[in-house]
């Protein structure tokens, strides 16, 4: 039996093994317990979009006060008689 | 170092909102930036300039119409900014293309409207708002003014000219009243009417005929009196219901804030919107 014959025999025997039991839970159970990085895309994008918003309220909230600024030409003092 | 990176639409608008043609930098357009930036900050000065010189019903609905051509131009540069940001391909960065100048241009572009208004404010056009019958039928209570502060105007008053003016007494008082005597001259009321030197005056948009006679007490020596150099004499149109200088004396010159040239929100109809006669 050449070398390839008994590698290609022991890869086969190895493929159906089954995992023991709960291996799966495991494995998922400790990806989650690991932190998460700071970059994850799904928080990057969260964050941008936050920071889009925040952006676009603040110039409206610019656009409004500029508004206020120029309607105050007519703001009238009173007179007496 | 600028570093070069794709044009955010969303950056250009917010921009354009806080500062009409900021967008226009961000998106390395200059000059049309400028443009709109500057042209954003003129137009209302130079509409209330005209206003102020021309004294015309034209002139106070091309102020008006000013403010619908900022708000038309600062819709246009949000627009365009968006436009320019989404089609562009050129994302090369340039010089001005810096934090500090983005917020110099967002600090100048949210002062720039107070600074405008104050100095039009102080200087130009000042809006008032009319409490009562003194002036009637010329102006009525609830009758919003606009009152011309140029010293182009206020150094060359004319008799009958309808000041705004510092209470001699009160200074935190301002009064409107109608021009009638300068500085040697004598005014006095006689029977109801008036008279310059002795000769009878004819005040424009008087009332008095129709108007119950001013209480005794309100018929001071003082009509009769040379008006002191630097002062002058103030009355009502509506003399029954009035308090002026039959009351308070010569005013000085100096108290005259403007002459009131238009009625841009009247009390009663929009008939009498406009320049005063």
């Amino acid at each position: 039996m050449d070398t390839e014959t008994i590698y290609e025999k022991w890869r086969h025997d190895r493929s159906r093994v089954e995992p023991v039991a709960g291996f799966a839970d495991r494995v998922m159970r400790s990806a989650e317990a690991l932190p998460m990085p700071n970059g994850s895309p799904q928080r990057l994008s969260r964050m941008q979009g936050l920071l889009q918003m925040s952006a676009c309220a603040a110039a409206v909230l610019a656009a409004l006060i500029r508004v206020a600024e120029l309607l105050s030409l007519f703001a009238a003092s009173n007179l007496d008689n | 170092m600028v570093e070069s990176r794709r044009r955010q639409t969303w950056i250009a608008c917010a921009l354009s909102l806080c500062c009409p043609g900021l967008g226009h930098l961000y998106s390395g357009r200059l000059q049309r930036g400028l443009v709109l930036f500057l042209v954003s900050l003129l137009i209302l000065p130079v509409a209330a300039l005209v206003a102020g010189l021309a004294s015309s019903t034209g002139a106070l609905v091309g102020l008006i119409l000013s403010f619908v051509a900022l708000l038309g131009l600062w819709l246009f540069a949000v627009v365009d900014a968006w436009r320019i940001s989404a089609g562009s391909t050129d994302n090369s960065p340039h010089d001005y293309q810096r934090p500090l100048i983005f917020a110099l241009f967002v600090a100048a572009g949210i002062s720039s409207p107070m600074l405008c208004v104050v100095y039009i404010r102080q200087n130009l056009l000042e809006a008032f708002y009319l409490p009562s019958e003194s002036m009637a039928p010329l102006l009525r209570n609830g009758d919003h003014i606009l009152v011309n502060k140029s010293r182009w105007r206020t150094q060359n008053l004319k008799r009958w000219d309808v000041v705004v003016f510092r209470a001699p007494d009160h200074a935190d008082h301002i009064y409107i009243k109608r021009l009638v005597g300068f500085p040697g001259e004598k005014v006095s009321i006689e029977g109801g009417e008036v008279k310059v030197n002795g000769q009878p005056a004819d005040v424009p948009n008087d009332k008095t005929a129709v108007d119950i006679e001013p209480p005794e007490a309100k018929q001071q020596p003082e009509n009769k009196d040379v008006i002191p150099s630097g002062m002058c004499y103030v009355l009502g149109d509506n003399r029954g219901n009035s308090n002026d200088s039959r009351n308070f004396g010569p005013v000085a010159i100096g108290n005259i804030l403007g002459v009131a040239e238009y009625i841009y929100l009247p009390g009663d109809t929009w008939s009498r919107f406009g320049a005063l006669p």
